[in-house]
């Protein structure tokens, strides 16, 4: 069936040999399908770039564009989890910059972490790499933060106190959460980042209703009832996404390898 | 041994820009329970959730002249300062650093940054009449 639709999508022919494999790899990054690839779509992929030349990441990347030249969008680090160099670059600025505004937006309004969104935006929109992307974010909320902080300093929306407090405890777990980070591979990264966006929408949703007196749930049942939902959707996804598309299928592919 | 380049001496500035932000916290806390009372107000005032000691009532510069007394608020209130300063001094260094590298694109945005930081943290303020209310803490907390 899915090769049925590959022949819908793309006449056989167009996928030859010459044909640029980056385009064809940046047909399939259109769609939502980044986030965790279907074992078909990944078979699909892998059998187009069989017959151009040959690519080493595993999920879709795109080609650079303009604004990759015009701001010089490249990069490398050093991944401590794999042991080599990874040269990157972003693409798509202005859809980044986009999204960056609604992060800040919402992140004035809600005051959540935009960091979310951010990830969104530099993972999604930008191509870049899972870790570079947590790194940046990380980063901006710095100089974003600073930019709000002089108002919420004469609004008194800060309790030294209380600031002390949490300051204290933010940055331990920044600081180990960035040990950690250096050591494990993109796709970790992303799973983590999936079990925390669950738990966030999920708490938020009954944080909204409850504010609204649309549900009368105590607060820490709120709490439980996320950590339920983001259980059941992480064993759903690991069960699809991380079991079954580890078994090797019949060309004996191992799928879900993954952008490592 | 590592270069001594502009890279990491950015990194350098984030890292002992936290740490010491963390130490002046530390020393604030610690000093709040060495002495019981913080800017004349009380340890029940200071500590209780829906405290009015907020930076309303705390002018800065009050709260900076306030550390030669060993003042536990006064070292909060610096530590978290210098927090805030660290990235807005990363983001000097950033234009420091494109420039040295002759990229005046880079520099261009990363001024831009920095002046939109400076506009949020200094005018807007003043322009809205932002002021902290002194004698609000006086009412708050008598001096003894």
């Amino acid at each position: 069936m899915s090769l049925a639709r590959v022949t819908l999508e793309e006449p056989p022919s167009v996928r030859g040999v010459g044909v640029n494999p980056w385009r064809q790899a940046g047909t399939h990054s259109r769609s939502w399908g980044w986030l965790m690839e279907k074992p078909s779509r990944r078979r699909r992929w892998e059998q187009t770039t069989a017959s151009g030349e040959t690519v080493s990441t595993k999920y879709p990347s795109r080609p650079p564009d303009w604004t990759t030249k015009v701001f010089k969008l490249y990069g490398s680090y050093y991944d401590e989890a794999l042991k080599t160099e990874v040269k990157y670059w972003g693409v798509r600025w202005w859809l980044g910059e986009l999204i960056m505004f609604f992060a800040g937006f919402i992140s004035g309004l809600l005051g959540i972490g935009s960091g979310a969104l951010k990830v969104l935006g530099m993972d999604w929109a930008m191509n870049l790499p899972m870790k570079v992307s947590t790194t940046t974010s990380n980063f901006m909320i710095g100089v974003t933060a600073a930019t709000g902080s002089a108002l919420y300093w004469y609004f008194g929306y800060i309790q030294p106190m209380m600031a002390a407090v949490t300051a204290i405890g933010v940055l331990i777990g920044a600081m180990s959460g960035t040990k950690i980070l250096v050591r494990i591979t993109n796709k970790q990264v992303r799973w983590v980042f999936l079990a925390i966006l669950a738990f966030l929408g999920m708490e938020m949703l009954l944080k909204g209703l409850y504010m609204d007196h649309i549900i009368t749930i105590p607060v820490a049942t709120q709490y439980a009832l996320s950590l339920i939902f983001t259980a059941i959707v992480m064993s759903l996804l690991y069960y699809r996404y991380g079991v079954l598309a580890r078994k090797p299928n019949r060309e004996g592919v191992v799928m879900g390898g993954g952008n490592a | 041994m590592p270069r001594w380049d502009m890279d990491y001496i950015i990194g350098l500035t984030l890292r002992y820009g936290v740490i010491i932000s963390i130490a002046l916290i530390l020393i604030g806390i610690v000093l709040f329970h060495v002495k019981g009372e913080a800017l004349g107000c009380s340890e029940n005032l200071v500590m209780s959730p829906t405290s009015p000691i907020n930076t309303t009532v705390i002018p800065p510069g009050y709260a900076l002249s306030r550390l030669p007394y060993l003042d536990p608020l006064s070292f909060i209130i610096l530590g978290l300062m210098v927090l805030i300063a660290t990235p807005v001094l990363r983001v000097a260094l950033g234009v420091a650093s494109f420039a040295m590298e002759r990229d005046w694109l880079y520099v261009l945005i990363t001024t831009v940054v920095f002046i939109n930081l400076m506009l949020a943290i200094f005018i807007l303020p003043s322009i809205m009449h932002l002021h902290a209310n002194y004698q609000l803490l006086r009412i708050l907390c008598p001096q003894r």
